[in-house]
């Protein structure tokens, strides 16, 4: 079966299925030409034996008078089967009485009669011996050699039809199976398009057809299981590289990526781009005061108030430590200052939980032409940079 | 000696002693066998029973069948070898015929070439009896025998009286009727 080795699956069922129907057509004619065979063999017994008989009779009379003359011409009767090669009459003590041969035929008459009574079948004649009878004494025998000339035809004629079938039924398998085999063949293709769509898209969103109970249906549904949970890993894994942790919103990471997007897109479409980045006022000291627990709180609640008081184009990012950015696409730089100075306010007013005073500082830019990503951060680095130098709690422009 | 004639010559010694040793009996067997006229004349009697049909009421309440000789024929011997033989299933009886008397009682009835004066006596004697009649002698078939024989090139064959044996109620067998060298009458259909 090395020969299966190498070949797609479509090209093994055709070539299964053509095996197994050949194989069975070989049994099946091998036994229909044992069972051929033998009911020629007898019927040519038969019909030997009856000629032996009825020569052997009309004999009887030549025998017992001694006339080989009449037994050669009732012997020459047999000149109507041409397969019949040589008879002989023998005498009742084996004397050879009588012989016939056919025209066509040159080979000898054994000289010596077949010692057994009966018949034989040699490579391509058929020997039969039989007793010549009168009023139930055996007064000589017959002997006569048939050729199997017919057998041999019938043994042509039998490969020959055994052929035929045999090409007809195997055109007629492959032809079935040609179109039977995609019932198998399909499905599984199917399967294996979808895997390296998914392996060169890395889609995990896609899903098998599922066609009906067979074990490929099975294979298809765990496939497609497999793909929900690597989707859903996936996006947790996404998750836990884009989002920070403890506020929720974009990580720096995230940021990062999207402020690429944002500058590329404002450069070929010609809009502005505003940039705000903000910390909270005197957090390391009220971490030492209140504990880190508190600072984080405070840094949940300052996400909280933020993300509800900016629009949802605006891109709210944890810088890192207590720093954030906002992104605000689309947006002047004097709306920018207005939506600034609203959150300093929002965030001085809030109460929030803890005892102390929570204020934050604000610097903000806007995107300009020559501008590449780092050059607009360290402007509104610059800007928040200047706001705490005057004081904090306060808004401050580059 | 080389091996293969030697190897011919023991086939050809036992050919010779299977169709020597082996004959003899009754029946005629193979003509290899040389064998006196009248040994042949007595087997073929014998198988003359065997292709003719005697009326069935002469034979079925016989016990034997009985074979009659008459006249003085040159070799009795083979005739009285006959004497209790089975023939399908019964015993021959071989007697020598003094008077005509008791002619009539004879299945078969051999007349020797010396009977030819009476034999029309003889003829007359066996109406409507049954009797299959065997001659030896040239003329007899047309006179009224049914089997007689002659010797052709010193072989013994033998010419049949279809008609007189018709006439006596016997059935001869077809194939018989085939090896007569003469048939006289017409010969009946079918064996």
């Amino acid at each position: 079966m090395t020969l299966l080795r190498h070949i797609t699956l479509r090209q093994k069922l055709i070539l299964i299925t053509l095996r197994t129907a050949a194989t069975a057509l070989l049994l099946a004619s091998t036994v229909m030409f044992v069972a051929e065979l033998t009911s020629f063999g007898d019927a040519i017994v038969r019909d030997i034996s009856m000629k032996a008989d009825i020569i052997g009779n009309q004999c009887t009379a030549a025998l017992a008078f001694n006339v080989q003359r009449d037994a050669e011409e009732t012997l020459g009767a047999l000149q109507a089967d041409k397969h019949i090669e040589y008879a002989a009459v023998y005498a009742k003590n084996g004397a050879l009485f009588a012989a016939y041969r056919h025209e066509n035929n040159g080979g000898q008459l054994p000289q010596v009669p077949p010692s057994a009574e009966g018949y034989r079948f040699g490579i391509n004649r058929l020997d039969v011996m039989h007793p010549i009878v009168l009023h139930g004494e055996r007064i000589g025998s017959i002997f006569i050699r048939s050729n199997l000339q017919n057998l041999y035809v019938l043994l042509l004629r039998f490969l020959a039809v055994a052929g035929i079938v045999l090409v007809i039924s195997l055109l007629v398998a492959y032809a079935l199976v040609s179109r039977l085999q995609g019932a198998i063949t399909g499905p599984v293709t199917g399967l294996v398009r979808l895997m390296e769509r998914i392996s060169r898209d890395k889609d995990f969103s896609m899903r098998a057809e599922i066609t009906g109970p067979d074990e490929l249906s099975s294979l298809a549904l765990g496939f497609n299981d497999m793909l929900s949970t690597i989707q859903e890993r996936d996006r947790e894994l996404e998750r836990q590289a884009t989002i920070d942790s403890l506020t929720g919103i974009f990580n720096r990471l995230k940021f990062n990526e999207v402020f690429d997007r944002e500058i590329q897109e404002a450069l070929r479409y010609k809009q502005r781009l505003s940039l705000i980045m903000f910390d909270i006022d005197h957090f390391k000291s009220i971490n030492d005061t209140y504990g880190h627990l508190m600072g984080d709180t405070l840094l949940k609640e300052v996400v909280r108030l933020i993300s509800a008081n900016i629009r949802n184009v605006d891109i709210f990012s944890r810088w890192g430590g207590e720093e954030f950015v906002i992104l605000s696409p689309n947006n002047e730089l004097k709306s920018a200052q207005q939506l600034a100075e609203k959150l300093r306010v929002q965030i001085e007013k809030h109460d929030f939980s803890c005892p102390c005073k929570m204020t934050c500082s604000f610097g903000l830019t806007q995107f300009r032409e020559n501008d590449t990503a780092d050059s607009f951060i360290i402007r509104a680095d610059d800007a928040l940079y200047r706001a705490k130098g005057r004081g904090r709690n306060s808004v401050e422009t580059g | 000696m080389t091996g293969t004639k030697r190897l011919a010559f023991m086939l050809g010694w036992w050919f010779f002693t299977l169709v020597v040793g082996t004959g003899g009996g009754p029946d005629a067997g193979a003509g290899q066998s040389p064998r006196g006229e009248y040994e042949v004349k007595a087997a073929f009697v014998y198988n003359f029973l065997k292709f003719v049909e005697l009326p069935p009421q002469a034979v079925a309440d016989a016990d034997r069948i009985r074979i009659c000789v008459v006249g003085e024929i040159p070799m009795s011997a083979p005739f009285d070898d006959l004497d209790n033989q089975d023939l399908m299933g019964k015993r021959l009886a071989v007697t020598h015929l003094e008077t005509l008397a008791d002619a009539r009682e004879c299945h078969v009835l051999f007349i020797a070439s010396s009977e030819e004066q009476r034999l029309p006596m003889i003829l007359e004697a066996l109406k409507g009896a049954g009797t299959l009649t065997i001659g030896d002698t040239e003329g007899f078939a047309q006179k009224g025998v049914i089997i007689n024989f002659y010797l052709e090139k010193k072989r013994v064959r033998f010419e049949i009286n279809a008609e007189a044996a018709r006439r006596n109620g016997l059935k001869i067998s077809s194939k018989l009727l085939k090896l007569a060298g003469a048939v006289y009458g017409p010969t009946p259909a079918g064996d």
